[in-house]
Order: C-alpha cells, then sequence, then structure tokens
C-alpha cells in the first residue's frame, strides 16, 4: 500500500490525480452553489426554493444536470464557432486552475508554489479573456454590450483587487499561500481582516465585481441586455459558463478566506482540530459564499458610471491611502521594537 | 457621511429577517385554497334537464359545444321533444364567457370549480355528456332559418356566420 502511495506521489501521477480531484471538487462545487443559490433565493423571498427533487429537494443540482444534458447545443449561424465555443473552457479552466495552489491544511495544498499569490492574479486575468471571447463569437450586439461590460469592469477592478493584496503582502512579506496563513496565527484577532480591514473590505467588494456577481452583474444585465455576454449559449455549454461562474465565486471566497480570514487556523487556539483544520477552511468559505449570496437578493445592481465612480473614486483611493499607513505603521513599529 | 452604507445595513438586515422568517408560499398541488364565489371553472351539463334548445351551443362565441339532437318521447307523453344524444364541451376552445349559463333556459349548463385543464392530446379535453360521442372538431353548424322579409323584394341572403377554412373542409 505505502508503495503504491509513493509510487502515484511522483511527478506525472501526482499532478494528474489531483487536477482531477480538483475538477471533482470545482464542479461539485458548481453543483452545490446553484442549488444553494436557489435555496437561498428562495428563503430570502419567503419562499421554499427547489424542493420536489429528492428529500428536501436535495436532489435538484442532479436534475439540472440532466435537464441540461439532453438539451440540444445551439449556436447563432454567423458566429465564429471556434471562439463561441472556446469562450467557456476559457471561462472555466483559469477558475478551476488556480484551486490548484489553494491550502485546504498545512499539509494538503496541492501546489505550494512560493508566488501563489502571482499565480491567483495572472490566472484570474484571463477569466475577462473568457468573457470577451464569448461576446465576440457570439456575433450577437447584447453579446457584445456584455462583454464589452464585462472586460471594462473586470480590468477596472483588478486594480484594487491587486492593490489591496499588496498589504498583506507587505504585512506576511510573502507571496504564499501558505506562508500568509501562517503569519496570522490561531487568534482571531490577528487575522489580517482586522488590522486590513479597508483592504479586506475593498478586496471583497472587487472580489464580487470580478466575478460578476449582483450588485456588479452589468455584464449580464437581464433586464437590459437579456444575459449579455452568454445570451446565445445552450445546453452545456451555458452550464459551462455557469459552472465557471460559480467556481470562480468559490475561488474568490476562498482566497478571501485564506488572506484575510486566516485560512485553516482556528479561531480560538483551543479549537485547534489537528489534521481535520480543513474544515475551519471550508467553514470560512462557505460563510463567505453566503454572504455573496446575500448581498445578491439584497443589493439592486449599479449603474456603469456608479460602477466606474464606485472601483476608481473610492477603491483605489482608499487602498492607495491606507498602504501608505500600513508602510507607515510597519516603519514605527520597527523603530520602536 | 455616516449615513453612507445605512441603506444597504438596513436592506441585508431584512433579507437575513426574511431568511428565517415564516415562509408563505402555498404548496399547490397538496394544497388548493378555496375559489371564490362564482368563479368560473370548467363547465358541467346536467343532462337529466337539458332539452336540447342548442341556445348554449348557438351563443358559443368559440363553437365549443357541440350537440346532436334527436326528436325522441323522452317523458311518455306521446309527443316527441327534442334530445340531446350528444353534448360535447371542447375545453380547448372554451374561453369561460360564461355566455352559454347565461342563456340557458333550465340552468342545466354551469361552472364548476375545475380548472386543471390538461391533457396529452386536444381530444381528451373534450368532455363528451350524452349518449353518443360527438366529434368536437367539427365546427357545430347552427341550422341557418331561411326567413323571406315581407316587402316581397329580392329575397335577402341567408344570415350566415362568416365561413372559414374549417367550413370548407367539413
Amino acid at each position: 500500500m505505502g508503495t503504491v502511495l509513493q509510487y502515484l506521489d511522483q511527478e506525472p501521477f501526482r499532478f494528474l490525480l489531483s487536477f482531477g480531484a480538483v475538477l471533482f471538487l470545482v464542479l461539485n462545487l458548481a453543483a452545490v452553489l446553484t442549488m444553494a443559490e436557489r435555496k437561498v433565493s428562495g428563503y430570502i423571498q419567503l419562499r421554499y426554493g427547489p424542493n420536489r427533487v429528492g428529500p428536501r429537494g436535495l436532489l435538484q443540482p442532479a436534475a439540472d444536470v440532466f435537464k441540461l444534458f439532453t438539451k440540444e447545443n445551439v449556436s447563432p449561424g454567423r458566429s465564429d464557432l471556434w471562439v463561441f465555443l472556446g469562450a467557456p473552457i476559457a471561462m472555466f479552466l483559469p477558475a478551476a486552475a488556480v484551486w490548484l495552489v489553494i491550502p485546504f491544511s498545512p499539509d494538503a495544498v496541492i501546489a505550494n508554489i512560493n508566488v501563489a499569490i502571482l499565480f491567483f492574479i495572472a490566472i484570474t486575468s484571463i477569466g475577462a479573456l473568457g468573457v470577451v471571447m464569448a461576446g465576440y463569437g457570439s456575433r450577437s450586439t447584447f453579446s457584445l454590450l456584455g462583454a464589452l461590460r464585462g472586460a471594462a469592469q473586470m480590468i477596472s477592478y483588478e486594480v484594487p483587487l491587486i492593490l489591496s493584496l499588496l498589504g498583506v503582502v507587505m504585512l506576511s512579506g510573502s507571496l504564499s499561500f501558505v506562508d500568509v496563513v501562517a503569519a496570522q496565527g490561531d487568534t482571531f484577532w490577528t487575522w489580517y481582516f482586522l488590522p486590513l480591514l479597508p483592504m479586506f473590505l475593498t478586496f471583497y467588494v472587487s472580489g464580487i465585481a470580478e466575478v460578476k456577481r449582483v450588485p456588479f452583474d452589468l455584464p449580464e444585465g437581464e433586464s437590459e441586455i437579456v444575459g449579455g455576454f452568454m445570451i446565445e449559449y445552450s445546453g452545456m455549454t451555458w452550464a459551462l459558463i455557469q459552472a465557471a461562474e460559480f467556481a470562480s465565486m468559490g475561488l474568490m471566497s476562498a482566497i478571501t478566506a485564506t488572506l484575510f480570514l486566516g485560512g485553516w487556523q482556528p479561531p480560538l487556539p483551543f479549537l485547534d482540530l489537528g489534521a481535520f483544520n480543513w474544515i475551519w477552511f471550508g467553514f470560512k468559505t462557505a460563510l463567505i459564499m453566503f454572504t455573496f449570496q446575500w448581498i445578491r437578493w439584497s443589493i439592486p445592481r449599479l449603474r456603469m458610471d456608479q460602477l466606474m465612480d464606485l472601483g476608481w473614486k473610492v477603491l483605489v483611493p482608499i487602498t492607495l491611502i491606507y498602504l501608505l499607513i500600513v508602510a507607515a505603521a510597519m516603519l514605527i513599529l520597527q523603530e520602536v521594537f | 457621511m455616516p449615513q453612507v452604507g445605512q441603506g444597504i445595513l438596513k436592506g441585508m438586515g431584512v433579507t437575513l429577517k426574511h431568511l428565517f422568517g415564516q415562509k408563505i408560499t402555498r404548496q399547490y398541488p397538496e394544497y388548493k385554497r378555496d375559489l371564490p364565489e362564482r368563479s368560473r371553472g370548467m363547465l358541467t351539463v346536467d343532462m337529466d334537464r337539458c332539452i336540447a334548445c342548442l341556445q348554449c351551443m348557438r351563443i358559443c362565441p368559440d363553437h365549443c359545444i357541440s350537440i346532436e339532437q334527436e326528436k325522441r318521447d323522452i317523458d311518455g307523453s306521446g309527443k316527441a321533444k327534442p334530445y340531446a344524444v350528444g353534448f360535447v364541451i371542447d375545453d380547448t376552445r372554451c374561453m369561460y364567457c360564461s355566455l352559454c349559463v347565461e342563456v340557458c333556459p333550465v340552468n342545466c349548463i354551469y361552472h364548476t370549480e375545475e380548472f386543471e385543464a390538461q391533457a396529452y392530446n386536444r381530444l381528451e379535453l373534450a368532455r363528451q355528456f350524452g349518449e353518443r360521442p360527438v366529434d368536437p372538431t367539427v365546427d357545430p353548424k347552427p341550422a341557418v332559418k331561411t326567413k323571406k322579409k315581407p316587402t316581397g323584394k329580392e329575397a335577402p341572403k341567408t344570415v350566415e356566420r362568416p365561413r372559414t377554412g374549417r367550413d370548407e373542409a367539413s
């Protein structure tokens, strides 16, 4: 048994196995999140949500997937077919790939690379490419409008996102997720969301914008551009876009939990679960996912100019000023102690 | 400045309260609410009272009622009276205008509280009430009376319903 495990721990098999595990995780996460989304929306609107398939409607994701598999995949006659079909993949793969560097617990991290934050920034930027591909490849006016909005929004909000990460990097002195989590300690007041509160809020808000969720879902904009870049998709390509959206939503929650809420660290030292500390990571991630859904069903969509105002005139100055404050505080504390 | 974000927090408080609040959904197929009085459900006919006067068939704007009439001595009085051997109500055409209910002289056609008119075949929705089934797809043609005007001039054309393609086919 030991020898088999050692054999599988070698490089090509290790990568294939872990990528398969990550894909399994991400696809199931997307399915569960669609279910959770509908349940939460129902409960918030004083409804029950899906409750017909299986006990309390828990088999609804299976029914959804079955329905989507049986649907025909239609593409517009004038569409640029390769770009059109490549767009969902270009949206889904980056969201799945970043899960490779997320530390679930000190030992359970697939690729413990020392530039994980850089990797996260670089790979999630590809998501904007997928949106533009979808809008261009569909060759439909509403699609193109949605894609242009999406590109403008995702590129604008990348700036405050990266700037707010800079505070984490300054405090922890490392670009590795494992080091960042280890530097946060196992008491909840030493986690970075308290000393870096404005940074945390900025990262949270621009994270919502980055995954194109309400109140920043202008690229989708059902009421004005009836679905935006995903208007022409149907069947499994549409399902892949949805999976990509939910996977990146889960990813943004996981990154927020890792960087600002102490990853696998327990909130108080006596709550340490040893090898089961990934439960804390999962709990924090699920909590942030829930707040994403809660916000979605509470706050109306922003206008385009309000969106740009919030990004460039509020979030970027706040992070820039707070970066200077953090730098000054670090310098003074270094002098004093 | 102190008011920034207060509306958002208030709204999110409301949604959080609703998240744990009592749900108001009525689970439809298990729970059916009482229909209001005089609500118009699917039509039904009391064939014992029907005198086959064909008024409902004539007044129906959608031609959804078809009646096959026959002279028959039903009450043993020795006189042959009109009798509806076939009576069909096609619910695919009915628009619940209630004109037939108003026009019926013996109140034998009336609305029920049934409203779930669904079937896999449109013929399943044509409900037969008589002894013999009537083809609901054939447009019923009420007998047209040709009456000459007493002016003695050129006889006016018979008053007919505007003919449709269905009439030609039948």
